[in-house]
């Protein structure tokens, strides 16, 4: 009944359309919500789109992943190893920009006592 | 939460604006697709997998991180101790008399947490490591093994309020780690006859791949890279929970096994 799904290329829409509804959601997390955490979360649910994507798009219907085990041999018929391992360390960056990110916005919440995005005011110019 | 209408709680103005843009990038891949699908004959992939057999690694997306776009894996530690220094920055500072905002949690951990950390602990180091010495047999690596052991050492921080990891420790750990990873490159480049950094200068007989002794410099490069993530995310999550620690006056207990 899934037979449709060996097709690379319904495989590949359906990854695209899935990563992309991802992306656009964590896109109305960043502009919509006011709170630094929020924001930081819409910023983190699309990196993780972009991730799906690469991971998605780099694999066909058949393919394996790229490691020798399990009674394969040779290294034909496997997935393109470069973006997972560009995703691999992509992973790891994010992790730690996030981490930076976040005690930025504790940071300001402890010395302001504030963690909406609106009331960043410090650094506007009077008017 | 609940007796807010849903009308309150979704700005319809920007999900309109974000629904605009979905709408204009998907009507851009749609002009794009179109373009280029049907040329495509090899990729860079492909030409790495068949020359994957001289890096006698049986996990093809190690030998990329590692040999093959090693120097890539260079910078990126490096962004990644860069962040942690960050980090470290913002938290360690001097901080509000009466200990901010966040400086009220003083409850001792649970008797749930603490039980299932002492269960857990050994078992996560022992995964760690062996996720990191796998990097070139198996799914997984240094980023990944670092990530679980660092993620031990935070649950055990999670459940002893008097556990701390000795930053001059982790300094030491990170630096001998980081230029470990230099000096191995370094070594490739002078010992490998066609001078790349990070040359596999080891012996790494194809015969052997699949063996735990095989691909020559790329265990010994993924698990300095092992020791430096984990030394680093440990140290970033050491910063976020320092709070608690320093106020609390007991004295630290050592990572021994750090």
């Amino acid at each position: 009944m899934l037979a449709f799904l060996n097709d690379p290329g319904v495989l590949h829409g359906i990854v695209v359309l899935g990563t992309l509804i991802l992306f656009f959601i964590g896109l109305y997390g960043l502009l919509a919500k006011r709170h630094l955490l929020k924001v930081l979360i819409g910023i983190a649910l699309m990196e993780l789109s972009v991730y799906l994507l690469f991971i998605g798009l780099a694999t066909s219907p058949g393919e394996t992943a790229p490691i020798l085990s399990d009674g394969l041999r040779s290294f034909t018929h496997m997935a393109d190893p470069v973006p997972q391992a560009l995703t691999l360390t992509a992973i790891v960056i994010g992790l730690a920009v996030l981490a930076l990110g976040v005690s930025l916005a504790i940071q300001y919440h402890r010395l302001t006592g504030r963690a909406d995005v609106a009331s960043l005011t410090e650094l506007k110019e009077p008017r | 939460m609940t007796g807010v209408p849903l009308r309150k709680r979704v700005s319809v103005k920007t999900l309109l604006l974000v629904l605009l843009c979905g709408w204009l990038f998907a009507a851009l891949l749609g002009v794009l697709l179109q373009f280029g699908l049907d040329g495509q004959s090899a990729s860079v992939g492909d030409a790495l997998l068949e020359r994957n057999a001289e890096t006698a690694s049986a996990n093809a997306v190690t030998s990329v991180v590692v040999s093959y776009r090693g120097f890539d894996t260079l910078g990126e530690v490096t962004v990644l101790f860069l962040a942690a220094t960050g980090i470290g920055l913002l938290f360690g500072g001097r901080r509000p008399a009466d200990g901010g905002i966040l400086g009220a949690s003083g409850t001792p951990p649970n008797e749930m947490v603490v039980t299932g950390v002492r269960l857990l602990f050994p078992i996560l180091i022992l995964l760690g490591v062996y996720v990191v010495l796998h990097g070139h047999l198996s799914p997984g690596g240094g980023f990944q093994g670092g990530v679980i052991i660092a993620t031990a050492f935070f649950l055990r921080m999670l459940a002893d309020p008097a556990f701390r990891l000795e930053h001059g420790r982790i300094g030491l750990l990170e630096s001998l780690s980081g230029s470990g990873f230099v000096l191995m490159g370094l070594l490739g480049l002078t010992l490998v006859g066609t001078a790349t950094f990070l040359g596999n200068f080891l012996p790494h007989p194809v015969a052997e791949m699949g063996r735990l002794l095989s691909a020559g410099v790329i265990p010994i490069i993924y698990s300095l890279v092992g020791v430096k993530v984990g030394a680093e995310v440990a140290a970033i999550f050491g910063d976020m929970l320092e709070r608690d620690a320093r106020q609390s006056a007991d004295p630290p207990v050592e990572a021994s096994d750090a």
